[in-house]
């Protein structure tokens, strides 16, 4: 055993090393700092390069850059930074570019509360795209998962061509475990589809053939080829066809658009990671995911051994929403209890409707974490 | 050990409360033990509020959020105030006096009181107060072994700090012969 005590924010870094991500760009920010501090610390060492950026709308240019170049890249932040960020996100959705932004919740509206944790960020994350358009994002609660999820975003990230968020929050980021080095997993992330590999090498190709984002059907991935290589790369945020050339309405740009939700949505049943825990002929299902999901896990414990037959699904990946697995989790169940920290109960406005009915409720609190206790009472309620 | 521990350290910025439960985390993992430390601490400042909640367990922690301790270690009154009816029933509570004009009050935990700052000054050191406070609580609560927790203090202390671990050690002793010298209280019914 290696044992280290290390929290979730060092094990995204490590995690996104071990991922090969060789680019990062960020501007401190409490609680994400000790990603900042741990990339900038570390990632020179692995021949990558950690920059300080003036700001947090160049933080994710950069990295926007990097990955253009063809470097897997990731850039940290909370509430704040991500509202600046947006923008540029958006421009990475467009462009069809891999990206891992991790968001490190804390109490929001606004710089809100910098050192309270909460989980008020869900929905800013998922709708931050103009016309709607599906960024998928997962969410870590403890530090191992920390370090699985990032290696998992570059994967997701890579294959799909578009930015990913890895959701986490302040305890999660902040807190320190124990983490045993021989138990990670020593796998890496998989790589974008390169333009070249697609039929054995570069001079075989047609140039005619290329565009920036060429594609057969709409839910395919477009070969990546990088800016400054071999071939010409045109990317634009305007809506632009699959030459990446400034386009208004025609139906190629409109295809174009349409492809870049098609792409996340044919694959929604692959892009589903949960932590699910049936019990057969349970009548009541805890749903719950980051910090809270640890004490939903607690509840549900306590609850078995009061007698209470209980389901668990604590979601890692909650977009796109694994609907398929969340209906399949709810056989014979009547009553979903929702735990999450904010107060309207965002992940839950997404999910009722995949309740079937189920009588949904919702446990929710700022300011303190939801302990075990509260979850528990839901339960019994 | 064969049940986990869950204690709460809270005071001041600055009065090191976050790295006395680092050093108790760092110590029992060593150990092998299951370990959580979750900071807390108030608005970016120096001097605003701060505690840590450490678990050590035997096997595996499903979840660090617990509103219930076994122990709690407190070094400025408003800690005090709103940590004493947060200790379980025949739980420990250790708190650091000089900064204390109203005591605790209940009567189902094992008390003591330690005058860490008086002492720490003594050593002319007063940054060692929270060491004192530490030997003080693990004879009280033996959650990790006492050679443990040097080798720890190794690991949070940045290296040019290292000079001070025989200082610390020190203080270290002096907390610990203070509890061992001090009775439980008459009137503690666990």
């Amino acid at each position: 055993m290696a044992l280290r005590l290390r929290t979730g924010n060092q094990m995204i870094a490590q995690g996104a090393i071990q991922a090969g991500c060789r680019f990062f760009a960020g501007y401190p920010i409490t609680p994400a700092t000790g990603i900042f501090k741990t990339m900038i610390d570390e990632l020179p060492g692995e021949g990558g390069v950690a920059l300080s950026a003036p700001d947090e709308i160049s933080a994710v240019a950069y990295c926007i850059g990097a990955s253009m170049r063809g470097v897997k890249a990731m850039t940290a932040t909370s509430g704040p930074g991500w509202a600046l960020m947006t923008e540029s996100v958006q421009y990475a959705v467009m462009t069809e570019t891999p990206l891992v932004i991790a968001l490190v919740q804390r109490l929001g509206p606004s710089t809100g509360g910098a050192t309270q944790g909460a989980q008020g960020d869900v929905l800013l994350a998922e709708f931050a795209v103009s016309g709607g358009y599906t960024l998928p994002i997962l969410s870590p609660s403890t530090a191992q998962e920390c370090f699985d999820l990032t290696i998992l975003a570059f994967t997701w990230s890579e294959l799909l061509r578009t930015p990913v968020v890895l959701l986490s929050d302040k305890e999660v980021g902040m807190t320190a475990e124990r983490v045993d080095d021989d138990l990670l997993r020593n796998v890496t992330s998989q790589d974008r589809l390169q333009w070249r590999n697609r039929s054995g090498g570069l001079e075989f190709m047609k140039p005619k053939t290329y565009g920036t984002y060429s594609f057969d059907c709409v839910q395919e991935i477009p070969a990546f080829t990088p800016v400054g290589g071999e071939m010409k790369v045109t990317a634009t945020g305007s809506a632009h066809n699959k030459q990446g050339k400034l386009q208004k309405n025609s139906p190629e740009t409109l295809e174009v658009l349409k492809h870049l939700e098609e792409k996340i949505r044919w694959r929604e049943n692959d892009l589903v990671k949960v932590d699910a825990d049936i019990q057969n002929g349970a009548k009541i299902l805890v749903m719950s995911y980051g910090i809270t999901s640890r004490a939903a896990k607690d509840a549900v414990a306590e609850s078995r051994k009061r007698g209470i037959r209980v389901s668990f699904l604590g979601i890692q990946s909650l977009f796109p929403v694994p609907s398929r697995t969340i209906t399949e989790s709810l056989q014979g169940v009547g009553r979903v209890v929702v735990a999450e920290e904010n107060l309207p109960g965002l992940y839950r406005s997404v999910i009722e409707r995949h309740c079937n009915g189920a009588r949904v409720l919702g446990v929710n609190k700022i300011g303190s974490l939801i302990t075990p206790n509260d979850i528990l009472n839901a339960v019994q309620s | 050990m064969d049940k986990s521990h869950e204690v709460i350290i809270a005071g001041f910025g600055g009065q090191g409360v976050l790295s006395m439960g680092q050093i108790i985390a760092y110590a029992a993992m060593i150990e092998g033990k299951e370990v959580s430390w979750m900071p807390s601490y108030g608005p970016e400042m120096r001097g605003g509020t701060a505690n840590c909640i450490v678990i050590v367990s035997p096997g595996r922690i499903s979840s660090p959020i617990i509103s219930r301790f076994d122990s709690a270690i407190t070094l400025n009154q408003p800690s005090l105030d709103k940590f004493e009816h947060a200790i379980k029933p025949g739980g420990f509570l250790l708190y650091e006096i000089s900064t204390v004009i109203t005591p605790p009050t209940r009567k189902d935990l094992d008390i003591l009181a330690i005058n860490a700052m008086d002492e720490a000054l003594k050593l002319q050191k007063k940054q060692v107060a929270n060491m004192i406070l530490l030997g003080a609580f693990l004879e009280r609560r033996p959650i990790i072994r006492p050679e443990n927790v040097m080798s720890a203090l190794k690991k949070v202390l940045p290296a040019r700090h290292h000079h001070t671990l025989p200082l610390n050690e020190q203080a270290l002793q002096i907390g610990r012969a203070f509890a061992s010298q001090s009775e439980v209280a008459a009137s503690f019914q666990p």
